[in-house]
């Protein structure tokens, strides 16, 4: 089948860039990714610059590829990153647009790539736990119901990916941070920070230019990992709890 | 105090002031509802109510400041997390972006409120203030529209609102805007204060669709039904107190009498 990708060149960060179309022969099994590594080698074969784009494990679980497909953050596909779509999801003759996250928190690097830091150092303002070190403990000496637990794992799915800014209207992380803040907020482990967690993240989440959310629901419905929609009910409340109700002595600011 | 403060100062605080005060108007539009859903009983009815309710002069204005702080908190936190959001993504996609989940009412928040703000001004004027009178006289329908507004002729006053084509159709436009921001609003709201867990999320957005359909119904039942009324040649002298056989009210009555 044959498939024409219209992708966003740029140069660098900070400068324009334009949509450039490339006619590329593909099999139904190709991953999509795959796609630009054959028209890759094709432009390397021709001595241009090949299209940036982030990929790492190629099996959606590390978060480190991603980009609006048609339209869809990681393309089509339920629960599923962009390593993870294939050619068969497409028809043979579309015109597929392949387009980077747009958000100010996400500068473009260079044609796909952007930079996700702002990301990062939300994680840096609260998402850890402070623990003894030492020996491992006992895995049995803190009980932990299971329904609690398969919620905070599910929390903890979260890989990173930044699709949830990339589809919100407002570019918003709250579907991010909230799964970094409720994956320690619901587990004891995480008690003795919840309160300074949840205002150090939303706050670092505000200052890095994200926007807030106004529950569209964009961000859970393409999350990969499938983080729901309830997590940023869960990262409201630790707020107010934590500025209304909690200690001020444990409050960072 | 400070803590409140500082929870304003972010994102969510203002969501969380939205929400609360977007409550308060939930509760008001509720009550402002049933009030006028006596329209139906009459123009006796009515008008009883509306003095009674008038008689409560404390609670009238205390209900007004809350309304008014209310509103203040509700549209400054709107335009200050619009500023930010719009902030938050300057370039947008130059291809196409396609929604997945959102619907017209998430989408239309910040017109329709804008729209609704500038109702409520609309409605202040022409039921409160009593000033669209000469307005509604242009083309009307109510037999009793030369009348003009009769401060505490509540019925007679509606009849005049509702007897224009141009008035009615704003209320009507007014209550699908405030249906379609309740629908929205309210479950927002409720994932804001973060009640909104799994197992109540269905539920909310049950309880957002009912609330938004129970005020588009009985909020246009009375536009409408005036309108109707209007249409069909209700006498102003059996609507004006004073004047009517059929109604009789002890209070005087200011303006011009059509003996
Ligand atoms: S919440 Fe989902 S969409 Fe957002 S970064 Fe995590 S995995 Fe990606
Ligand atoms: S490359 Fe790792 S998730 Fe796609």
């Amino acid at each position: 089948m044959k498939v024409t990708l219209r992708v966003w060149r740029q140069a660098g960060a900070g400068g324009s860039g334009s949509f450039k179309d490339y006619p590329v022969e593909v099999v139904p099994e190709m991953s999509f990714l795959e796609v630009l590594d054959v028209i890759n080698d094709e432009l390397v074969a021709k001595a241009e610059e090949p299209i940036a784009f982030e990929h790492d494990c190629r099996e959606g679980i590390c978060g480190s590829c991603g980009a609006m497909v048609n339209g869809r953050a990681h393309g089509p596909g339920d629960q599923s990153t962009l390593c993870q779509v294939h050619m068969r999801q497409f028809s043979d003759g579309d015109l597929i647009v392949v387009e980077p996250w747009r958000a100010e928190a996400f500068p473009v690097i260079k044609d796909l790539v952007v930079d996700r830091a702002s990301l990062d150092r939300i994680i840096q303002a609260g998402g850890y736990i402070s623990v003894r070190t030492g020996s491992a403990p006992d895995a049995n000496a803190l009980p932990i119901g299971k329904p609690l637990a398969d919620l905070a794992f599910d929390y903890a799915a979260c890989i990173g990916c930044g699709a949830c800014v990339a589809a919100c209207p407002n570019a918003s992380a709250s579907l991010f941070t909230a799964a970094k803040a409720s994956q320690l907020n619901l587990l004891p482990q995480g008690q003795v920070e919840r309160t300074s967690r949840a205002i150090a993240l939303v706050e670092t989440m505000d200052a890095e230019g994200f926007g807030s959310c106004t529950n569209h629901g964009e961000c859970a419905a393409i999350c990969p990992k499938g983080i729901p929609l309830k997590a940023i009910a869960q990262l409201n409340r630790d707020l107010v709890r934590a500025r209304v109700v909690g200690s001020p002595s444990k409050d960072p600011s | 105090m400070n803590a409140v403060l500082t929870l304003y100062r972010t994102t969510i605080g203002k969501k969380v002031a939205m929400a609360i005060s977007g409550a308060v108007y939930v509760g008001w539009v509720l009550f402002h509802m049933l009030g006028n859903l006596n329209f139906h009983l009459g123009p006796q009815v009515l008008n009883d109510y509306a003095h009674k309710l008038q008689d409560l002069a404390p609670v009238v204005w205390g209900g007004r400041a809350l309304l008014l702080a209310a509103l203040v908190v509700h549209v400054y936190s709107a335009f200050s997390l619009i500023a930010h959001n719009q902030k938050a993504r300057r370039t947008g996609y130059q291809g196409p972006m396609r929604s997945q989940q959102t619907n017209a009412a998430a989408k239309s928040m910040r017109y329709g409120g804008v729209a609704l703000l500038l109702f409520i001004l609309w409605h202040i004027a022409d039921l409160t203030l009593g000033v669209l009178g000469p307005l509604h006289g242009l083309v009307n329908f109510y037999e009793g529209a030369e009348h003009g507004f009769i401060r505490g002729e509540v019925y007679h006053d509606m009849l005049l609102s509702f007897g224009s084509p141009i008035s009615l159709a704003i209320y009507v436009g007014a209550v699908a805007a405030l249906s379609l921001h309740l629908f929205h609003g309210v479950w927002s709201a409720v994932q804001t204060l973060g009640f909104d867990q799994a197992s109540t999320a269905t539920l909310w957005r049950s309880i957002a669709a009912f609330i938004a359909g129970l005020v588009l119904v009985g909020n246009l039942s009375f536009p409408l039904a005036g309108f109707a009324y209007a249409l069909s040649g209700v006498q102003s002298q059996d609507v004006i107190t004073g004047h009517g056989v059929k109604y009789y009210n002890a209070r005087p009555i200011a303006p011009s009498s059509p003996s």
